[in-house]
C-alpha cells in the first residue's frame, strides 16, 4: 500500500530525511502546473519551487500530521508564488490585498460536486484562456479543475471562506466562456 | 528539438532536487525545532490577547470617561445635545478602541475559524465580543476605583490619564451631585470635587434633589456659575 503524504512527513520527522525526496517527487510536476499558470518563465518556475521545497522542509516541524499535507504545501506555494508575482518586475500580475468578495456571504454553486470527467472536460476546454482572466479567478479556478483540490481545501490555502471560493470559480468560468465565445467570434 | 526540451527541463529538475537532498544531508538546510513554532505560537496569542484586553479596556474606559464627564448623556438634549456629544467625545480614545480591535481582528483573521466564516460576520462577531467586554467591566467598580485613588495621587501613571479624561468638564456639560438648594437653584459638586452654583432657568421637569446624580447643559459664567439650560438624572 502506498505511503501518505502525511506517513512520509511522519517518517521524516522520525529521521528519515531521505523521504523528502519521496514527497519533492510527488508535488514537483503538481506544483510546476500551478505555477506555470501565473508565471510564464519555467526557469523562474522552478527556481520558486525549489524555494517552495526548501520552505517546506525547514518548516516541517510545524506541520500538524492530522491535517492534510497537500493544503499546507499549496499554501506555501501560494505565498511564494504571489510574493514573487509580487516582487518581480516579468510577470506583474494583478493581486489584490483585499477583497471586496470575502466580506459577504455567498451561496453555494451547486457546481461544487463536479465529478472527474467534468473537471477534465471544463479544464480542456478552458485551458487556452486562463491567461484571460485575473489571478483572484483563476487560482481558485486552477486548483479546483486542474491541482482537483476540494473547496475546503482551496479556502484552507488561500484563507477565504469556502462559499468565496464557490462564487470565484462559478465567475472564472463565466469569463472564460466568454473569452472563449469572443474568440470564436472574433476567429469568424 | 521539443523532447530535447523536455529531457532539459527534466533534467533541471532532476538537479533541483538532488541539490535539495544533498543540502538536507550535509546540514545546510536543517529544520526548525518544534519549540520554536510552539514559542511563535505562544507569543502571538499573547500578543492577540494582550492587545484583546486592550481593546476591551479602552472601550470601556471611553464610556466610563465619557459618563463621567456628562458626554455620554448629552444625546438626550436633543439635537444641541447630540453635537455636544460628537464635540466632546474622547475621540483621542475612541481612535485608539478602533486600532486595537483593528490590529485584533488582523491578528485572528488568518485562523480558520475566523477566515472560514464571511469578513463580515467575523468582524461584527470580534466588534461585538469586545464592545460587550468593555461594557461588563464598565459595570465593575474597575474604572471608579482606579479614578478615585488617582485623586489622591495612589495610581502613579495611569492616574494622570484618569484624571485628564475623568473629571474634566466638556463645554456646556457638567455632571455632578446636588448638594443643598438655593432660593435660585442649587449648589452642584463635580466629580473633581470642585463645586458650583447652579441657577434653575425655566423646567418643566420635576426638580431633581439633594443627593441627585446629574448631567446639567448650561452655560458656565466666569464667577463659575452655571445657568442651567436642562438636566437629566443619571441612574447608577
Amino acid at each position: 500500500m502506498e505511503l501518505t503524504d502525511e506517513n512520509i512527513v511522519k517518517n521524516i520527522l522520525d529521521g528519515d530525511h531521505e523521504a523528502f525526496g519521496l514527497l519533492m517527487s510527488r508535488y514537483q510536476s503538481k506544483l510546476e502546473y500551478y505555477g506555470r499558470k501565473f508565471i510564464s518563465d519555467k526557469d523562474d518556475v522552478h527556481d520558486l519551487i525549489q524555494d517552495i521545497f526548501i520552505k517546506a522542509y525547514t518548516n516541517l516541524r510545524s506541520f500538524d500530521i492530522k491535517r492534510n499535507f497537500s493544503s499546507w504545501i499549496y499554501s506555501i506555494a501560494h505565498n511564494v508564488f504571489v510574493n514573487a508575482i509580487r516582487d518581480g518586475a516579468k510577470n506583474r500580475l494583478n493581486f489584490s490585498l483585499f477583497d471586496a468578495d470575502v466580506l459577504f456571504p455567498h451561496p453555494i454553486s451547486n457546481d461544487n460536486a463536479d465529478d472527474k470527467t467534468k473537471r477534465d472536460e471544463i479544464k480542456n476546454m478552458f485551458d487556452s484562456y486562463l491567461s484571460d482572466i485575473v489571478p483572484k479567478y483563476r487560482e481558485p479556478f486552477v486548483l479546483y479543475y486542474y491541482q482537483e483540490l476540494e473547496y475546503k481545501e482551496i479556502s484552507d490555502i488561500l484563507k477565504v471562506p469556502v462559499s468565496t471560493i464557490a462564487s470565484r470559480v462559478k465567475r472564472a468560468k463565466e469569463l472564460l466562456r466568454k473569452s472563449m465565445e469572443k474568440s470564436v467570434l472574433f476567429n469568424e | 528539438m521539443n523532447s530535447m526540451d523536455n529531457n532539459n527541463q527534466e533534467q533541471k529538475i532532476k538537479n533541483g532536487e538532488e541539490k535539495i537532498m544533498n543540502a538536507i544531508n550535509s546540514g545546510e538546510i536543517k529544520m526548525i525545532p518544534r519549540w520554536r513554532f510552539v514559542l511563535n505560537t505562544a507569543f502571538m496569542v499573547s500578543g492577540g490577547l494582550l492587545i484583546f484586553f486592550i481593546a476591551i479596556y479602552l472601550i470601556s474606559f471611553t464610556i466610563f470617561s465619557a459618563e463621567q464627564t456628562g458626554v455620554w448623556f448629552t444625546p438626550f438634549f436633543g439635537g444641541i445635545g447630540f453635537y455636544l456629544f460628537l464635540k466632546s467625545m474622547p475621540w483621542i480614545l475612541v481612535v485608539l478602541s478602533i486600532i486595537f480591535v483593528i490590529a485584533f481582528f488582523s491578528l485572528v483573521k488568518k485562523s480558520s475559524f475566523v477566515y472560514e466564516k464571511p469578513l463580515v460576520y467575523s468582524l461584527i462577531g470580534v466588534v461585538a465580543i469586545v464592545t460587550v467586554g468593555g461594557f461588563l467591566i464598565l459595570y465593575t467598580p474597575f474604572h471608579q476605583e482606579i479614578f478615585n485613588l488617582s485623586r489622591h495621587g495612589q495610581v502613579p501613571v495611569i492616574g494622570v490619564i484618569y484624571q485628564s479624561f475623568g473629571p474634566s468638564r466638556s463645554g456646556d456639560i457638567h455632571r455632578g451631585i446636588i448638594l443643598s438648594t438655593t432660593t435660585s437653584g442649587f449648589i452642584f459638586q463635580d466629580r473633581s470635587g470642585e463645586t458650583s452654583t447652579v441657577i434653575v432657568k425655566n423646567t418643566q421637569k420635576q426638580f431633581p434633589v439633594i443627593g441627585d446624580d446629574i448631567v446639567i447643559f448650561g452655560d458656565e459664567d466666569s464667577s463659575g456659575t452655571i445657568i442651567m439650560q436642562d438636566f437629566r438624572e443619571v441612574r447608577n
